[in-house]
């Protein structure tokens, strides 16, 4: 058990540097938190800015030159849907929009039997489309949660290669040319494309989700993946269809279903691609409200945990990999201790008298987070620039403003996720959409 | 070979000066007993300059390791200067391309009379220029991302190690800008001004966490010392004179660099004048001709100018010196001969520079020094009270477990100091004269002590070289290779010393 024994030495370590300082338990504890603070915060700014470190990482992750000459490769696009009639139709035309050969590009819409709105919806825009490989497929029984109906997808899938999307997705026409090059190039068994949310200016919290797909997608996934242990995004991802097959598929239980699949992909030896281009972005909407945004968190923190518990990570093959995956499931946690912290330890310094030293270091935590403010706020910049989103003063001063909120709504689902799991709780909290992000960039509906 | 040129009579020359005392004492003071300095810390510079001393103690066995406590600190001075200077090389050679110029750049460095003089003085100014190079050496080097976060970092210990680095921030700012690519310029801005504001802020952090930021009275009634007043005491320092005006600090530093090194800074200024005017477009002379005119502007700014001020732009001197050379030679056609200058011109740099001062070898300026510090320990009971110049300190203090030695600048002005004396000068028992306290004495600052001076009589003299002239009587003074022992006796009436008889030393 390396992850263990290094988990061990490291406290030992700690013990060690507080008996030769010869600190006491208060100050112990404020040096313990300094120092986590300074390497998950080390950690952190690494992780998201690794892409801009030179020019060749920022190459690196760039999709592939389209090449002239046709494809050969099928793909299956998976779509589940459910309550999804408000966006479902004008997904399905932008499915019909991809630039790919109609013979190799099959898509399945799935569906549960009782949602008859959305099937409604569905087979209009089917008529309407008339493309002999786009279906819908209903299915029936429990449970009711995205990986059943993947499950469902892969199991009529004729085409070898599997690509999930979800209903409010807006993809490039050219990502399907680019999996499949990339496929080719890098021998990848998965390729993760990507995902942005672009409406910024929707609600207070909305620039921060965006600002947070951006920073995953562009430069925390290239980086886990360049580590071997990557987790998967729930659509932009495109599997070999015997890969999935080899591992029996979507994980039903599991409420991220995706970082599921991403870590036993991983396990098993499968090699994972990322590839990110601004324009070649799947475009996707952040949830509507306050409550909305804290379910669809607590469902992913709820998930993170089960894949923790379920044990999986513990397979793969290096330490590096295991603690990655380990530090990954454990993020939502730091959120919440990050926020008590910045509080707790300057009032700490000023009040408790501790060696100067020690309450000079004990702001660390406090610069970590600052910088993770400037980085967020560069991001806001890059991100408007790239994707052609408007930049004002007043988003500057939203993100200055709630930047310390979102820190704790991110806190409190965490807390939420812990209680559903202790009690037992799995239901799926759907997450409406409303093609808020095709209002964003401008889409004539 | 900087460890050679600076290493010769490195104890002997040039004479100690009293801030070196300061820093090798509270460096030892810090490392040893955890305060930030013998007295009471008045943030006149960010502590981690002396931490850095402080660590060298450590790792050396103590101050006394090589004898007197100034020997060691003064090996660690020439370290940290031949490191500098392997920095300048590697710099330099991959600014202009060229291993010659480079080496160049460094025989400039390693044989300026100037560089010596000081570089071997312990210096604050010596741990900022090594880090400011590193910084330096860093930002051109590949361009990325981690690098900035480096240069950024190194650049905020220079602060650290003497806050007067903060004039070379917005031409870093500038660099740094101009060195990066457009695909990642933001984030290594934001890395390399995060590192450094980071570093830099640590000092009025310290400040803050100590209560001590603000002067006493605004928020809290108790006396302290506040960085505050210290900032505005150190910016106000010094005469109002301009530095083109005849009697300003400026012109006499001046004067005094232009005695040591005259060719060197000639040599050095017009340099920069290139860089600035001719070069034209690459980037590194931009840069360095403009870090060198900040710098500039900085010293004649009207202030304080003291002699060790001149210590970074020195090694700046050495890189614009190579860069106008670089931009001369692409601008003339080279004469046929060229290859043969290029082995000879180091050879000749170095003779050049180094025959203008020679005593850099032979002169023994610290003898009287010393003498000085031995004798007090042996013949002076261990109870008295002595007012010094900080230079032996740490000696007298710890090495002859003097208690009551006490830097004269404090028995002057800090209140606890004084309450040991009951406020009244009569107490003081000796007083062991020094250049700088005489020069003080003559300017006026030094109200208390001058009424001990003033009834105190010559015990024994430590007398200068032949190159110093020196008049106890006038308080007049041309440098600080002497001391003298004087003992305080209130009864005198008026006195004693121009009617002594050693008169002819006056």
């Amino acid at each position: 058990m390396k992850a263990l024994s290094v988990f061990l030495a490291t406290i030992i370590a700690y013990l060690i540097l507080v008996a030769f300082l010869g600190l006491s338990a208060p100050e112990a504890f404020v040096l313990g938190v300094s120092l986590f603070f300074l390497f998950q915060g080390i950690f952190a700014t690494k992780a998201m800015l690794y892409t801009w470190e030179d020019q060749n990482r920022l190459s690196a992750i760039a999709p592939p030159k389209l090449v002239f000459g046709q494809p050969k490769r099928g793909f299956t696009l998976i779509i589940p849907a459910r309550h999804e009639e408000i966006v479902i139709g004008d997904t399905l035309k932008a499915m019909a929009r991809i630039n790919y050969p109609p013979e190799l590009l099959e898509v399945l819409v799935i569906v549960r039997k009782d949602d008859e709105k959305t099937i409604e919806a569905v087979e209009k825009t089917l008529s309407k489309i008339n493309r002999e490989q786009f279906r819908l497929l209903i299915f029936n029984g429990y449970p009711i949660n995205k990986a059943r109906s993947l499950n469902v997808g892969l199991s009529h899938a004729s085409h070898e290669t599997i690509g999930i999307f979800d209903a409010e997705d807006e993809p490039d026409p050219d990502i399907l040319k680019s999996v499949d090059l990339t496929m080719i190039q890098q021998k990848a068994d998965v390729v993760q494309g990507g995902v942005q949310l672009v409406n910024l200016q929707s609600n207070w919290f909305s620039s921060f989700n965006c600002l947070e797909y951006y920073f995953w997608f562009k430069s925390v996934l290239p980086f886990f993946s360049r580590l071997g242990s990557t987790p998967l995004g729930g659509n932009t991802t495109f599997f070999k269809k015997q890969a999935l097959v080899d591992i029996g598929g979507w994980d039903e239980d599991c409420l991220t279903e995706d970082g599921d699949i991403g870590l036993r992909l991983s396990v098993a030896g499968r090699k994972v691609a990322i590839i990110y281009d601004e324009k070649m972005s799947t475009l996707e909407e952040t949830p509507p409200d306050t409550e909305s945004f804290v379910r669809q968190r607590t469902r992913w923190d709820q998930g993170y945990l089960q894949i923790l518990f379920k044990g999986n990570w513990l397979k793969l093959p290096t330490f590096p990999k295991q603690f990655l995956a380990l530090y990954l499931f454990l993020q939502p946690a730091v959120h919440i201790l990050t926020t008590l912290n910045v509080l707790a330890l300057p009032f700490l310094a000023f009040k408790v008298h501790m060696p100067t030293a020690l309450a000079l270091f004990s702001f660390v935590p406090s610069y970590t987070l600052l910088l993770q403010l400037g980085i967020f706020l560069l991001g806001l910049l890059d991100l408007c620039q790239k994707y052609d989103l408007s930049f004002s003063w007043k988003l500057i001063v939203k993100t200055l403003l709630f930047f310390f909120p979102y820190q704790i709504i991110l806190g409190y689902s965490f807390f939420r996720a812990v209680i559903r799991l202790a009690t037992g709780v799995k239901s799926w909290e759907k997450t409406v959409h409303l093609n808020a992000h095709r209002a964003a960039v401008g889409y004539a509906k | 070979m900087t460890l050679l040129t600076h290493g010769v009579n490195l104890w002997g020359y040039p004479s100690f000066e009293g801030d070196e005392g300061t820093y090798t004492s509270q460096a030892w003071w810090l490392v040893r007993f955890g305060q930030l300095a013998p007295y009471t810390y008045w943030y006149d510079h960010p502590p981690f300059g002396w931490l850095q001393i402080g660590l060298w103690q450590i790792l050396t066995g103590g101050p006394f390791t090589f004898g007197f406590s100034l020997f060691s600190t003064r090996i660690l001075m020439v370290l940290i200067a031949a490191a500098t200077n392997l920095l300048i090389f590697l710099l330099t050679r991959s600014l202009t391309k060229s291993k010659n110029l480079a080496f160049l750049a460094s025989v400039f460095f390693a044989f300026s009379p100037l560089c010596i003089f000081f570089h071997r003085r312990v210096l604050l100014d010596n741990l900022l220029t090594f880090w400011l190079l590193l910084s330096l050496c860093l930002l051109w080097s590949k361009r990325t991302l981690s690098r900035f976060w480096a240069s950024g970092l190194t650049f905020g210990m220079a602060f650290l190690s003497k806050e007067t680095a903060i004039v070379f921030l917005p031409v870093m700012v500038y660099a740094v800008w101009k060195r990066t690519r457009v695909e990642n310029r933001k984030f290594c801005l934001l890395a390399w001004l995060t590192s450094a504001l980071f570093l830099i802020s640590l000092f009025p952090l310290l400040a803050v966490l100590k209560n001590e930021f603000f002067p006493a009275g605004w928020l809290s009634q108790r006396e302290h010392v506040s960085l505050l007043e210290t900032l505005v005491f150190q910016a106000k320092r010094g005469t109002s004179a301009k530095p083109w005006q005849e009697g300003s600090l400026f012109q006499t530093a001046l004067a005094g660099w232009n005695k040591i090194d005259f060719l060197g800074m000639y040599w050095g200024l017009f340099s920069i004048l290139i860089n600035l005017f001719l070069a034209g477009k690459p980037l590194s002379s931009r840069v360095f001709s403009l870090l060198s005119f900040s710098y500039l502007l900085f010293l004649a700014r009207g202030g304080l100018v003291l002699d060790f001020y001149i210590v970074p732009l020195l090694a700046l001197f050495a890189v614009n010196l190579a860069l106008a050379l670089k931009a001369l030679g692409s601008a003339c056609s080279l004469p046929r001969h060229f290859t043969q200058l290029k082995t000879a011109a180091p050879i000749v740099l170095a003779l050049l520079l180094i025959s203008q001062h020679p005593q850099l070898f032979r002169e023994k300026a610290t003898a009287s020094q010393l003498e000085a510090v031995s004798f007090v320990q042996e013949t002076l009971p261990q109870n008295a009270f002595i007012a010094v110049d900080d230079f032996a300190l740490v000696d007298f203090r710890l090495g002859g477990r003097f208690s009551n030695a006490e830097w004269f600048s404090k028995v002057e002005n800090d209140p606890k100091i004084r309450g040991k004396l009951d406020d009244n000068w009569e107490e003081l028992d000796y007083i062991l004269l020094s250049h700088e306290m005489l020069r003080n004495l003559a300017e006026g600052n030094l109200p208390f002590l001058e009424n001990a001076y003033n009834h105190s009589f010559l015990v024994k003299d430590f007398p200068p070289g032949p190159d110093t002239s020196r008049n106890l009587g006038n308080l007049e003074s041309t440098a600080g290779d002497w001391a003298a022992l004087l003992k305080v006796s209130p009864s005198l009436k008026e006195q004693k010393l121009a009617n002594t008889s050693f008169g002819d030393l006056f």
